[in-house]
């Protein structure tokens, strides 16, 4: 068995210190075939930190993570040493990376065949850029502009890895999908389009309402939240809230709804009521996973975490909404968002506590594939 | 303000209760550098005149090259323009707008200003027992008991006797509270891009004396206590700006810190457009500012120099007349009696006198240019471009007093070695937002503060006021300066000392040293972790936050 030591603010905080700006740098393994990482610490998900651990990679999945009396059963393996934190990559939940700004129809308000994939460039220099910051899952999604504005895709950050082509079927009953020149023009005309879109629900609509392809409701005021969640209980929705910064003060509908909630990002001034909307989620238990804005920077996936860890939220659900629970929401557990044995090889190396601002990424392995950081 | 000068002025050492007594306290009190003795000390107290981590010596301590002298704060005796010309600047006033000053007291009677709360008496006797405490950055002491009476620090040290019935908190961690050298907390929106702003506009008028409470407690929960606001933050001259407290139930204006604690300048990329020219006009127009000034200064220069000869030589006249008064006398009747005889007419002998030079017409606006020029005040420019900051070096190196602080600075990276010569604080504000926050080309990038000071430039951090609340989050983006490699006692001296003296407050906050108001923060780990609260927060002496 594992020792596992409880991933507490005890660990977090005396860990905080070492080794800043010290130059840490890994040996990546040459070729193909199994290896390991070895590092003090190793955080399988938000609760489980392995201490003087060993990652087993081998054919781009976690093979198994070792602690120090287990360390024997990698003899023989080449080992890439580091000397700081190790865990899953991030899972940005929403976000509009790699896609130019082509998220958004300009004249049709009912998109459901449209695919965000079509419009993903996976050599943009944005998905370098969240790789750095330690994201290696991502969902893009087609903005909240129009009604049905289309499906979104997971993908990774590296290697043109496409883990759902069609991950969600984006629906805004909201404001921002109003315009005066197209309909709908008003949140009634929105409602009984997309009642009649549900009456005789063709392609991807017809998917949604058999409930085998999830939602992103992209809702942002209580109103909207409310009227929301009412459609959504009416068709049986599976998914997940995005936005929705209040969503929290009405926690107990939105845990009856059963949908999940992806928040953020909080940048900094954010006003208290989202982040406390947040803290309200979490006590009612409803999923969390943090998403990007249009042009937010990868750095806020987990600078939204902290906001949110310094308001109250307990660290391992802030990083578990930053990693395996964002897997969950995506239906992805069991390959992303946690070292469990199984899952991808999808490794963090960091300076410090993958929480604490004051650590960095120092490097990064997709699929058991060093990508970034380290020596060569 | 006299409220506010009296508070400052009164000292602990007028309450003679907790006045350290005993030898060890007082030997506590010498290691800490602090004026134990110090009859008045809220009187300014050089304590950071050369700072022994940094390196760094006071900018307006340097030697002055090149131009006319001028005495920082000279001014000619029983010459203030503001007493000689105030008749002036009434008439100007008057003129201005068609009212004299009566008028604008009766308007004063109708439009009830903001009233200054009456000085209450500040809140009783605290003790606080540190863990660890951060003096200063570079001085650390642990298991110390900090005392806390009529508002100041009055003892520190590791016997520290608490007198009875006082109250004592407990804490891991104690810091001086945080200065968010860089906020836009309680700014009118109104005052926000007001074009028509001048270096007179004092940023204290355009702050919202009624702001709400809870927004001071969240801020004072990320460990904030003070902040730096400029009046219109975008345009050329931002005005004087003021250092004000986060303190709940005061008034902004009551619990000031200065309320000129510098000017501020910008200069931006967005004016003048795509014209390359007038981009470059519009920088030089901005910092023409400090030329301006230096130019009323060195008017108000001569004409002290002028009036002065003008009157040794009306003096010299005199005497003359005086001493050689009889023989004129008998001169003239002689004279007189002559004419007579000859039947001609007698013509006075007719005395030149000298013209009295003339005072530069007395301008606010240009007063606070002087002083910005003359280095009693610093001066806060933000530029970004590698142009705009070269030509704010050309002009630090023109203008050798003037106390320059360079806000912003994305591509100050490749002037690191001359801002650190020149002795340039930098004041960055380290952002998540924007897209490449790793590159070093398109924003300053996280690493920006780690690299300005491994080249000794002595770095300040902001919260960049974008938002006002983000002046609560200071302490985050200070923990992102860290991670890209800034070192943790840096970025607390860019929270605390660094501000204090950069802005002219030290000799009342920014360190925990005797004497000064006490500003303390209480967390329950390091401050810079993201696991650590803020247990309790002592914003002058009272305390504001409590777990």
């Amino acid at each position: 068995m594992l020792s596992l030591a409880k991933f507490s603010l005890a660990t977090f905080a005396c860990a905080a210190a070492p080794a800043f700006g010290a130059a840490q740098s890994f040996v990546a393994p040459q070729g193909e075939g199994a290896f390991a990482v070895s590092a003090p610490h190793v955080l399988v998900d938000g609760k489980t930190v392995v201490n003087d651990a060993l990652v087993v990679v081998e054919h781009g999945k976690v093979r198994e993570v070792l602690d120090a009396k287990q360390k024997s059963k990698a003899d023989g393996l080449p080992v890439v040493a580091h000397d700081g934190w190790v865990s899953a990559g991030m899972i940005a939940a929403r976000s509009h990376l790699a896609t130019r700004g082509e998220v958004e129809e300009p004249k049709r308000a009912l998109n459901p065949q449209a695919r965000i994939l079509d419009v993903v460039d996976f050599a943009h220099p944005e998905l370098q850029a969240a790789l750095r910051s330690g994201i290696t899952t991502i969902v893009v999604a087609p903005s909240d502009s129009n009604l049905i504005a289309g499906q979104s895709a997971i993908i990774k950050t590296h290697g043109r890895t496409v883990l759902d082509a069609d991950a969600h079927l984006v629906i805004a009953p909201a404001g921002s999908a109003l315009r005066i020149n197209r309909e709908p023009t008003s949140y009634p005309g929105a409602m009984a389009m997309l009642e009649r879109e549900f009456e005789r629900p063709m392609g991807a609509v017809a998917d949604v309402a058999a409930g085998k392809l999830p939602v992103l409701l992209e809702v942002q005021d209580r109103d909207e939240l409310a009227r929301a969640l009412d459609f959504a209980a009416k068709h049986k929705l599976k998914g997940a809230l995005s936005h929705a910064s209040l969503a929290g003060e009405l926690a107990a509908d939105v845990k009856k709804s059963g949908l999940s909630a992806i928040v953020g990002p909080f940048g900094p001034g954010t006003a208290p009521r989202p982040l406390d909307s947040v803290l309200a989620l979490a006590k009612e238990s409803v999923p969390l996973a943090f998403g990007l804005e249009f042009g937010s920077a990868p750095e806020e996936l987990r600078w939204s975490a902290v906001m949110c860890a310094r308001r109250g939220l307990a660290n391992d659900h802030a990083w578990n909404a930053l990693t395996s629970h964002a897997a969950a929401i995506l239906g992805l557990e069991k390959r992303v968002g946690t070292l469990r044995a199984g899952c991808d090889a999808d490794l963090v190396l960091w300076s410090g506590p993958p929480l604490e601002l004051t650590s960095r990424v120092k490097g990064v392995f997709v699929g058991g594939v060093h990508v970034w950081g380290g020596q060569q | 303000m006299l409220a506010i000068a009296s508070l400052l002025v009164c000292g602990f050492a007028a309450e003679p209760a907790f006045v350290p007594v005993s030898p060890a306290i007082g030997a506590a009190a010498a290691f800490l550098n602090a004026p134990a003795a110090d009859p008045a000390p809220g009187a300014a107290v050089p304590a950071f005149a050369a700072d022994a981590a940094t390196g760094d010596v006071g900018a307006s301590g340097e030697p002055f090259v090149g131009q006319d002298p001028v005495e920082k704060g000279d001014k000619p005796a029983g010459d203030d323009p503001k007493d000689k010309e105030g008749a002036d600047k009434d008439k100007a006033a008057k003129d201005k707008n068609g009212k004299s000053k009566d008028d604008d007291k009766d308007e004063k009677k109708d439009k009830p200003k903001p009233k200054p709360t009456p000085p209450k008496p500040k809140g009783p006797p605290l003790a606080v027992r540190a863990d660890k405490l951060y003096v200063r950055p570079d001085r650390v002491l642990e298991g110390v008991t900090v005392l806390i009476d009529d508002g100041r620090i009055a003892a520190v040290g590791t016997d520290v006797k608490v007198p009875e019935g006082v109250r004592t908190l407990q804490a891991k961690v104690v810091t001086a509270g945080f200065i968010d050298g860089w906020s836009s907390f309680a700014l009118d929106p109104a005052a926000f891009g007001d074009e028509r702003i001048s270096p007179s506009s004092t940023a204290l008028d355009a702050v919202d004396p009624y702001v709400d409470a809870r927004w001071e407690r969240e801020v004072l929960r990320g460990g904030v206590t003070a902040y730096r606001v400029q009046t219109a933050p975008h345009t050329r001259i931002g005005g004087l700006g003021a250092v004000l407290r986060f303190h709940p139930g005061k008034l902004a204006q009551d619990s000031a810190l200065s309320s000129d604690c510098s000017l501020a300048l910008t200069l931006s990329s967005a004016r003048g457009g795509d014209d390359v020219f007038e981009r470059a006009a519009d920088t030089e127009r901005v910092l023409g500012a400090i030329a301006d000034g230096w130019a009323y200064l060195q008017e108000k220069n001569e004409y002290k120099h002028e009036l002065a000869a003008w009157e040794k030589a009306i003096a010299d006249k005199q005497k003359e007349l005086d001493d050689g008064f009889k023989k004129a006398k008998k001169d003239r009747e002689k004279a007189q009696a002559d004419a007579k005889d000859k039947g001609t007419e007698f013509k006075e002998k007719e005395y030149k006198e000298d013209k009295k030079p003339k005072a530069p017409r007395y301008d606010e606006d240009r007063e606070v240019l002087a002083r910005a020029a003359n280095g009693e005040l610093p001066v806060v420019v933000e530029a970004h471009s590698a142009v705009q900051i070269r030509a704010l070096l050309e002009s630090a190196r023109k203008f050798k007093r003037a106390r320059l602080v360079l806000a912003g600075g994305a591509e100050a990276r490749r002037f690191a070695k001359e801002l650190a010569e020149l002795r340039i604080p930098v004041l960055l504000s380290p952002q998540p937002m924007g897209f490449y926050v790793e590159s070093a080309i398109s924003s300053g990038g996280l690493g920006l503060a780690a690299e300005l000071e491994d080249a000794g430039v002595e770095v300040l951090l902001g919260s960049g006021g974008a938002d006002g609340l983000a002046s609560r989050d200071l302490p985050l983006l200070a923990s992102l300066a860290v991670g890209h490699g800034l070192s943790p006692k840096a970025a607390l001296a860019a929270l605390t000392t660094r501000p204090a003296r950069v802005f002219d407050i030290a000799d009342k906050v920014g360190s925990v040293e005797i004497g000064r108001e006490a500003d303390l923060v209480l967390f329950d780990g390091e401050p810079f972790a993201a696991a650590t609260k803020v247990k309790s927060v002592i914003c002058g002496g009272d305390l504001v936050v409590e777990e």
